[in-house]
């Protein structure tokens, strides 16, 4: 035992089981021997996260939160602080990157059943996190003060405006002013650097440790915990240090090789990271010509502009139908544990139509992406309800066809 | 060495204690006797030497925690003592208490939620403006700013004035009791130039053309969010996503003085 020992972490530990808490969940928790590149986004995810809380705080020691001094400031990062540019683009492309890997991250658990029993925690506890991104990303995207800023943060305020009866106050209270002003910039300020990012550290320690408890996946969906060996260590697992650790290490690499071409090439992204009315200060008189979300946003923003009608004998307007099954695209994901009735976890044993649902699902949400960075027409409006159905459907139909269909046997082993 | 009724071989270490080895496990195994209390378990290590060490680690946290059992033995007879539990009282305890808490929660909340209330600074910010009308050409439109809002200030043409009728069945509430221009004046229309859907600004087009967004364009806002369209009286037409029309400010004329917001 590392506290019996004569050296100084052995006297820490046996004050602080240090050691005893890093090997049981850290280097020698036992991973399975084989998974993919997909097991991968949650490492790098760990790695962005930990971008973002530095190169926002340096930020921050810059940054004014005033109406009148936020885009002077955010120009004086970018002019006149040293390597301010490169913290700022750091941030950015960060942010981009966040959603990038968190999609990726959250595909593969709809592909490999990651959220099948026992897992759900690990799973709600993801999406929780994915509310939480998706709200950390829009109050910093104020932050700037630029045209888009203003303008993209007043159409997600009347979303709240949009809900009958509480809807207006409520929107005040959020705003703490009639309009959007600087006030509200101030609070969004104080949510985005410790509100908003203290949940989300508290909800990563969750993630972790309650995917610990019952153990990872793999995309075999086979359960390892079924054949051990003489010490109790799963037979087809491996410690995660060395084995998963360097294994991590190769793709850290690509992923900031990636990651600062970005930074230092395209740190705009061609309008996607961040959009050029950004760079006009906001002015609340004026919307810019045309006023699309930053990518990771399209999908959803997409499917919000697809909902052109109400349902008028229950009151219910299309503002505010909008409203509502916007928030149901995210909400749905939450209780997707619950929706897959299947016999197996992985789709390389479902049948046929868990097949085409991921297909439908991932073709419709790119194209609703695709869209929503698009001005609005006739045509464009009547594909984004297509897709919109297409991206309900495979959840909503879950519980039959993933009943119902033929699945194959999963092998014993990995 | 010495036999237990198993028949398995131990090492003698102590008295009542001893180390053992079992057919399947490559491990020694300890025995003790605390107390007249009999303890085994495998000490999971191949070892003689460490096992020794962990079986006189073992007996010492074993009588550890028999010393402590006893101590807490000894405070729980205490209470057991004298049972004079009252469980209607240890209820109601319970109830009151928690539901202090609650209002003591309730209590702490309501300034920290109070404090995102728009300030009294915030509420004092809507005073009346005025725009002069004179200089407003016929077909143009004036962007004037009334707590932080823009109002639009149509000056409607004849032309415009014919076509608004025509739309009448192309937007969702004709609103005709408001009259032909929603105005009290004949050629001025006053709007809110916030989009009934999600508060974007729409863009006056009051170009009679053919537009992406519709073949039989007659002039009036385009709202470049969502692709709400509304006509030159701010009227919103079927099959987009704002719900209803532009809202109308209050507003009074005077002479070629317009004054916007409510008179004081
Ligand atoms: C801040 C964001 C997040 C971080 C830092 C994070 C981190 C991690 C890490 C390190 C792992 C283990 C390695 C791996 O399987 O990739 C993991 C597993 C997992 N995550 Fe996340 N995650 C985040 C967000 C999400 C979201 C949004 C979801 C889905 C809604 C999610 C669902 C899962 C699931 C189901 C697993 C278990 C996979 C398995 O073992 O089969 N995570 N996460
Ligand atoms: S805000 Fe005008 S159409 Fe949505």
């Amino acid at each position: 035992m590392a506290s019996e020992k004569n050296t100084i972490m052995g006297w820490v530990d046996r004050r602080l089981p240090v050691t005893e808490n890093l090997e049981r969940h850290l280097t020698k928790h036992p991973v399975p021997k084989k998974v993919n590149f997909f097991y991968l986004f949650g490492a790098l995810l760990m790695v962005v996260f930990m971008i973002q809380v530095v190169t926002g705080i340096w930020l921050m020691m810059f940054y004014t939160n005033t109406e009148e001094g936020a885009f002077a400031s955010v120009e004086y990062i970018m002019r006149d602080v040293e390597y301010g540019w490169l913290m700022r683009y750091m941030h950015s492309t960060g942010a981009s990157a966040f959603f990038f890997l968190m999609y990726f991250h959250m595909f593969r658990g709809l592909l490999y059943g990651s959220y099948q029993k026992p897992k759900e925690l690990v799973w709600l506890f993801g999406c929780f996190l994915l509310f939480l991104l998706m709200a950390e990303g829009f109050l910093g995207y104020v932050l700037p003060w630029g045209q888009m800023s203003y303008w993209a943060a007043n159409v997600i305020l009347s979303l709240f405006g949009a809900i009958p009866f509480i809807g207006p106050d409520l929107q005040v209270w959020i705003q703490g002013d009639f309009v959007l002003s600087g006030i509200t910039l101030s609070r969004f300020f104080a949510l985005h650097v410790v509100v908003v990012p203290l949940l989300m550290i508290a909800l990563v320690v969750f993630h972790i440790f309650a995917l610990h408890e019952v153990g990872a996946g793999n995309p075999e969906g086979v359960d390892i915990e079924k054949y051990r060996d003489k010490k109790g260590m799963p037979l087809d697992g491996a410690p995660f240090h060395p084995y998963k650790t360097f294994g991590a290490l190769p793709a850290i690499g690509i992923f900031f090789i990636v990651f600062f071409a970005i930074v230092f090439f395209a740190p705009t992204g061609g309008g996607y990271f961040i959009e050029k009315p950004n760079f006009e200060e906001a002015n609340f008189l004026k919307t810019p010509e045309h006023i699309a979300p930053v990518w990771y946003y399209a999908p959803f923003y997409s499917i919000l502009r697809a909902v052109t009608f109400g349902i008028p004998f229950l009151g219910i307007t299309s503002k505010f139908l909008g409203f509502i099954i916007f928030a149901a695209s995210i909400a749905i994901l939450f209780v997707v544990p619950w929706l897959d009735r299947s016999n197996v976890q992985s789709i390389r044993y479902k049948g046929m139509y868990s097949k085409i649902a991921m297909i439908l699902f991932a073709a419709s949400f790119i194209t609703l992406g695709y869209l929503g960075t698009k001005p609005v027409n006739e045509l464009r409006t009547i594909i984004a309800q297509i897709c919109t159905v297409f991206y309900f459907a495979p959840f909503i139909l879950m519980p039959i066809y993933t009943k119902y269909e033929k699945t194959l046997e999963v092998p014993d082993r990995l | 060495m010495s036999k237990n009724k198993q028949g398995k071989k131990h090492i003698h270490i102590l008295d009542g204690m001893s180390l053992y080895k079992r057919d399947k496990s490559p491990f020694y195994w300890g025995y003790l006797n605390v107390g007249g209390e009999i303890y085994k378990k495998s000490l999971k290590t191949r070892d003689k030497r460490e096992a020794e060490k962990f079986l006189f680690e073992w007996k010492s946290k074993l009588l550890l925690d028999k010393s402590l059992n006893k101590l807490n033995g000894n405070l729980e007879m205490d209470v057991l003592k004298n049972p004079v539990v009252n469980n209607t009282r240890r209820k109601a305890l319970m109830i009151t208490s928690s539901l202090m808490g609650a209002v003591t929660v309730a209590g702490f909340a309501v300034p920290f939620l109070s404090a995102w209330n728009p300030s009294e600074r915030a509420k004092a910010l809507g005073a009346s403006v005025k725009f002069d009308l004179s200089k407003l050409e016929p077909g143009a439109m004036a962007v004037v700013e009334w707590r932080r809002t823009p109002i639009f200030v149509v000056h409607q043409t004849p032309k415009a004035l014919e076509n608004l009728p025509k739309l009448n069945n192309r937007v969702t509430d004709p609103v005709l009791s408001e009259g032909v221009a929603r105005s009290t004046n004949e050629k001025f229309t006053v709007l809110k130039g916030v989009c009934t859907h999600l508060s974007c600004a729409p863009k006056y087009h009051p170009e009679i053309e053919p537009k992406a967004w519709d073949e039989q364009w007659l002039g009036g806002f385009f709202c470049p969010c969502h692709g709400s369209k509304f006509d030159l009286a701010g009227r919103v037409y079927k099959g987009v996503p704002a719900p209803t029309n532009l809202e109308v400010p209050p507003h009074t004329f005077e002479g070629d003085t317009l004054i916007i917001g409510e008179l004081t």
